[in-house]
């Protein structure tokens, strides 16, 4: 068996995609521009294949490609940090746990769905309305630079921790108690089996 | 000694000259950054290679030694011909691709392999001045990276559509995620008392005195080596590709250099984790002045390498459970204390910290341990008479 022609299409573009993203941000002037046109054509193509492709394995990897790309997206807004603990913990961890769980959930038939096909389209299509009214919103009501500020924090990671420990200190802890919560309920709920009532 | 020192920065100058001469002045001066990334990427990309390429052989060479055999001895004194021999074998073999497997995973899941382990290297300080980029974001970018690697295991090992294949990419995967959490820590601690992420700072911190001789450095070291042993799948924590279990894990419906991609991505692997274990713990490239700084690395490195080779040669493979136990109940904890201790060293000297850091350090162990060290003992028991009948504990 070769490769099929849409396989052998979404190689050459994966590839062209690529090459074009390490020449513009090279060699052009305004290569940032092409490179955030390049990581933004992929990352919604492949957001768009997520949820478009039936097969599941396929579109938890496309879900990690998305991350990736929006990895790339901070490095083009000199967020390295950030960058980096993106591609750490999305396209390394969470995806990862994503495919994880279809491989090992995976039936040959669908399993019982609980609700109505009807309510969760009506579910999905309330949601889904909701979050575009609320990002729309935010758009508008954000005073858009009208060029951007050259003043790039030499390191952020300095910035970045001066800022949890000190002005958001209280959001900082209350984020790592929910963790701590968490991480707690998953053994509880990993140990119940043998447990001995 | 001084062009020793300087002779990859004579070669990039080098290098630079050519367009210099052709292009115009406007030009050259609007290209000049990008074209010195490109030379240093190519020669990464010259060094990457070679390096799996000499590896190959010393392992096999290392391995037959502590086995008592010759080892590769026919192409080339020594053997040294046996890598290309090698090479050229894959890159003739058909490429074979399954009926049954998913065309473009299998076909990425390669390509993706060994993307992740060159890149590692564009933030290896080879030497004085011999650092590609100065990342303020190094280390973490050093996980991110090895991390992309289990999405391309995964990749294999599912899309070739074989049991033996998919076990191994979930133990993999499981494998790399645990792993992932002691190394990080065991960084944390060099980042706090270096004061920074950039490998360069890292290094120039320990100008004085290497990491490694503080009982953090000790102990953060030995956390960091063998995670990242683990990490990048080789014995005796090669679970994913046990032969004896499961043929040759992810990648046994390969075939050809696409199975040779898979092998260089665990070489290299193995190389940068050797190499930044010296970054982090043996002072990088700082050493006496009579060899120049970029020789000092390598031999650093290849001694870390030659261990990753013994511990090939000797260790018995692990057993998947406890394997995991082990990232768990063992080294997650004890780098969770590594950085209490780094505190504690940072706080008050040296002769305090030397014995309320191991103190701590031993303590944990014990602790740590006692459990499966009772019994452990308790089954070498033996009956005081044997004329009695021996009770069986159930459990």
């Amino acid at each position: 068996m070769t490769l099929r022609f849409a396989d052998k299409l979404i190689f050459g573009l994966l590839g062209v995609a690529a090459v074009l993203l390490g020449l513009s941000v090279l060699f052009f002037a305004q290569g940032k521009v092409i490179a955030f046109y390049l990581l933004g054509a992929v990352m919604l193509t492949s957001a768009v294949g997520v949820v478009v492709v039936k097969d599941l394995i396929r579109s938890a990897f496309l879900l990690a490609l998305s991350f990736l790309c929006v990895g790339g997206l901070y490095v083009l807004l000199q967020a390295d940090f950030l960058a980096a603990a993106q591609i750490l913990i999305y396209a390394g961890a969470v995806a990862i746990l994503f495919v994880f769980g279809v491989m090992l959930t995976r039936r040959e038939q669908d399993p019982q769905m609980v609700h109505s096909f009807e309510f969760r389209v009506t579910a999905a299509v309330f949601i889904g309305f909701g979050l575009l009214v609320l990002l729309v919103r935010a758009i508008f009501a954000l005073p858009w630079p009208s060029h951007p500020s050259s003043g790039a924090v030499a390191n952020t990671v300095v910035s970045i921790g001066e800022h949890f420990f000190g002005r958001y200190i209280l959001p900082f802890e209350i984020a790592s108690v929910v963790l701590l919560m968490a991480l707690i309920g998953a053994i509880v709920i990993a140990r119940k089996e043998n447990h001995r009532a | 000694m001084e062009h020793l020192e300087k002779i990859f920065l004579t070669l990039y100058t080098m290098g630079l000259a050519l367009p210099k001469a052709i292009l115009p002045e406007a030009l050259y001066k609007q290209l000049e950054t990008p074209l010195g990334a490109l030379i240093g990427l190519t020669g990464i990309l010259i060094f990457a290679p070679v390096t799996m390429l000499f590896l190959t052989w010393m392992e096999r060479k290392v391995v037959a030694r502590m086995q008592r055999r010759y080892g590769p001895n026919r192409v080339g004194k020594f053997g040294v011909l046996q890598p290309f021999a090698d090479g050229i074998k894959m890159f003739s073999k058909e490429d074979i691709l399954p009926r049954a497997v998913d065309p473009l995973l299998h076909t990425l899941a390669p390509v993706l392999v060994v993307v992740p382990a060159v890149l590692l290297f564009t933030v290896m300080p080879f030497g004085k001045e011999m650092l590609l980029i100065n990342l303020n974001v190094a280390t973490i970018f050093i996980m991110a990276i090895s991390s992309i690697e289990t999405i391309a295991i995964l990749m294999a090992g599912w899309s070739s559509r074989n049991t033996y294949s998919l076990l191994s990419a979930l133990r993999g995967a499981a494998q790399v995620v645990s792993y992932e959490i002691p190394m990080g820590f065991a960084m944390v601690t060099v980042i706090m008392m270096a004061g920074s992420m950039s490998t360069l700072d890292i290094v120039n911190a320990q100008q004085n005195h290497w990491f490694i001789a503080t009982p953090w450095g000790l102990l953060g070291f030995l956390i960091f080596f063998i995670s990242g042993v683990a990490e990048v799948n080789r014995a005796p924590f090669d679970v994913p590709e046990a032969e004896s279990e499961l043929i040759a894990g992810f990648h046994t419906e390969y075939s050809g250099m696409k199975f040779g991609l898979f092998y260089m991505a665990e070489f290299l692997g193995g190389f940068a984790i050797s190499a930044f274990a010296v970054t982090f713990f043996f002072g990088g490239w700082m050493g006496p002045a009579f060899l120049p700084s970029w020789v000092w690395f390598m031999l650093k490195t290849y001694v870390l390498v030659f261990v990753l080779f013994w511990f090939r040669g000797t260790l018995p493979r692990f057993r998947i459970d406890h394997l995991l136990g082990f990232a768990w109940k063992y080294l997650v904890p004890m780098a969770l204390l590594n950085i209490v201790v780094a505190t504690i060293w940072y706080f008050v000297p040296w002769y305090i910290g030397w014995p309320v850091g191991l103190a701590l350090i031993l303590g944990a162990h014990q602790a740590l341990t006692a459990a499966r060290l009772k019994r452990l003992y308790k089954a070498y028991d033996r009956p005081r008479n044997p004329l009695q009948p021996v009770v069986v504990n159930p459990s």
